[in-house]
């Protein structure tokens, strides 16, 4: 897996390349919990090379989203392959989020 | 009198008032935050909802502009009242006397030298004033505290509605307390603009009361299950999902992978559920009853062959939808606008539906005879 992190404002702006899985998303989950400052209220998440999610991947997702969302931010993902868009719908989490 | 100190050309006993209050100013200070962060307390414990608290410290130049104009009514600095003041503004009328009696139980009350300037006015005369109080601390908010006659310092309370300090505000910009007359269609137009104003207050009131009463008429109808009778709005949907409707449904769904389930609200559903034509809870319900097992097939089929084990509460209730849509001929473009009500417009909510309409279409509910 690899990560690319960008702040611009109150937006942090992540890459994901790689697959989201149990063994990845501590890594993903340390990462940006370092990264997400008090400041940041919209995450937003490249996911077009991402190429697989598992529950612990949608774990991190869902603390990102539990962060940002009290701050009256959200969490937006873009670019959804197939893949990660059909668990995200399947989980009911594609409506919690901002898919773009 | 200290050389620094401007001089308003006062009279000796104005100067003198004028001298006490810039040796007790730090306690004027002392006693406003005293009286403002009491103020918040009792009030955040009351749960009442306001519009705000605010207060001030009269200045020396509002001081001594007092005494230029009426300084020989105060014997010592001590008979000004107004020195230490604040205010609770409220949204509605009632609030204002409920405030009031969280203030006497909070502060002592002379009540005396304390008005209800609301009831002051006679037939012919105008104002849209509030209440007032003139307080003193009691002795447990003086406990501790170095800043000497803090118990002896008097203070007002003002206690009034939005409206009421519109009021007040705007026609003390007009300086109709000033002394100076103002014509009389001024005055006239004042005393229509404070008529208007009491009776948006009451029909505020009304409105809040009317929709309480509504509310807890629906709660009734909803727990005593006549669904028949609730149209479907905010407040009644919101009365129907503290039954957990959907609950059934989600443990089922979420017992396919022993998954962890996520609280998220279905409140956002409302919306989908009112495009699709449903105008009672009646029409929840019966839709619930007949489409839970094919939303069970759906989220099977979906779920079953992943070891995804974390959902969200409202998938049950979105799977509900999905194949009602299916089922009555919604199709993707169905689906598509569901996706758009709940999340937002993204050219994601319509690969999306493509990809759950080619999914459900081989489910048994996709056929006839289900």
């Amino acid at each position: 897996m690899e990560l690319n992190f960008v702040k611009e404002g109150i937006t942090l702006s992540i890459t994901v390349k790689g697959r989201l899985d149990t063994i990845t998303s501590g890594d993903f989950m340390t990462a940006v919990m370092e990264k997400l400052e008090e400041d940041v209220a919209i995450v937003s998440i490249d996911c077009s090379e991402l190429t697989y999610i598992s529950s612990s991947g949608l774990r991190v997702f869902m603390t990102i989203y539990k962060k940002t969302a009290p701050k009256g931010g959200k969490l937006i993902l873009k670019n959804l392959t197939p893949q990660v868009g059909e668990v995200l719908n399947i989980t009911g989490m594609a409506n919690l989020f901002t898919i773009e | 009198m200290d050389s620094r100190a401007k001089d308003y050309g006062l009279d000796l006993h104005c100067t003198m008032i004028l001298e006490a209050y810039r040796e007790f100013l730090p306690s004027f200070r002392r006693v406003l935050e005293i009286v403002l962060s009491e103020l918040q307390r009792i009030i955040d414990e009351s749960g009442l909802f306001i519009s705000g608290i605010e207060g001030r410290v009269k200045t020396e130049e509002s001081l001594a502009g007092k005494l230029e104009l009426k300084g020989s009514k105060y014997r010592t600095l001590c008979d000004i009242t107004d020195i230490v003041g604040a205010r609770v503004i409220t949204f509605y009328g009632e609030d204002v006397d409920k405030i009031s009696s969280l203030v006497d139980k909070a502060f002592d009350v002379d009540w005396k030298e304390s008005v209800d300037k609301r009831r002051l006015h006679a037939l012919d005369s105008f104002g849209y004033d509030s209440l007032h109080y003139i307080c003193s601390l009691p002795e447990r908010l003086c406990e501790g505290e170095s800043l000497p006659a803090l118990k002896d310092i008097r203070f007002e309370i003002q206690m009034r509605t939005v409206l009421q300090h519109a009021w007040a505000t705007i026609s003390h910009d007009t300086g109709y307390k000033s002394g100076f007359e103002i014509p009389r269609e001024h005055l006239r137009n004042l005393n229509r603009l404070a008529g208007v104003l009491e009776l948006a207050d009451e029909q505020f009131s009304l409105i809040r009361s009317s929709i309480n009463d509504y509310r807890r008429k629906v709660d009734s109808l909803v727990k005593g299950g006549k669904f028949e009778e609730v149209l479907l709005d905010g407040d009644t949907f919101r009365s129907y999902l503290e039954l957990n409707p959907f609950e059934f449904l989600m443990k089922r769904i979420a017992m396919i992978n022993q998954a962890e389930i996520q609280k998220s609200s279905s409140m956002p559903y409302l919306k989908v559920l009112q495009d699709l034509g449903f105008t009672t809870l009646a029409d929840v319900e019966n839709m619930r009853i007949r489409y839970t097992d094919a939303a069970y097939h759906l989220a099977v089929s979906q779920l079953g062959g992943t070891d995804i084990d974390i959902i969200t509460s409202s998938v049950a209730l979105q799977d509900l939808l999905t194949v009602y849509i299916i089922s009555n001929g919604g199709g993707e473009k169905g689906l598509e606008k569901m996706y758009t009500t709940v999340g937002g417009p993204s050219a994601y909510n319509a690969v999306r539906a493509k990809q759950v309409f080619a999914a459900a279409a081989e489910l048994p509910f996709m056929k006839k005879d289900f």
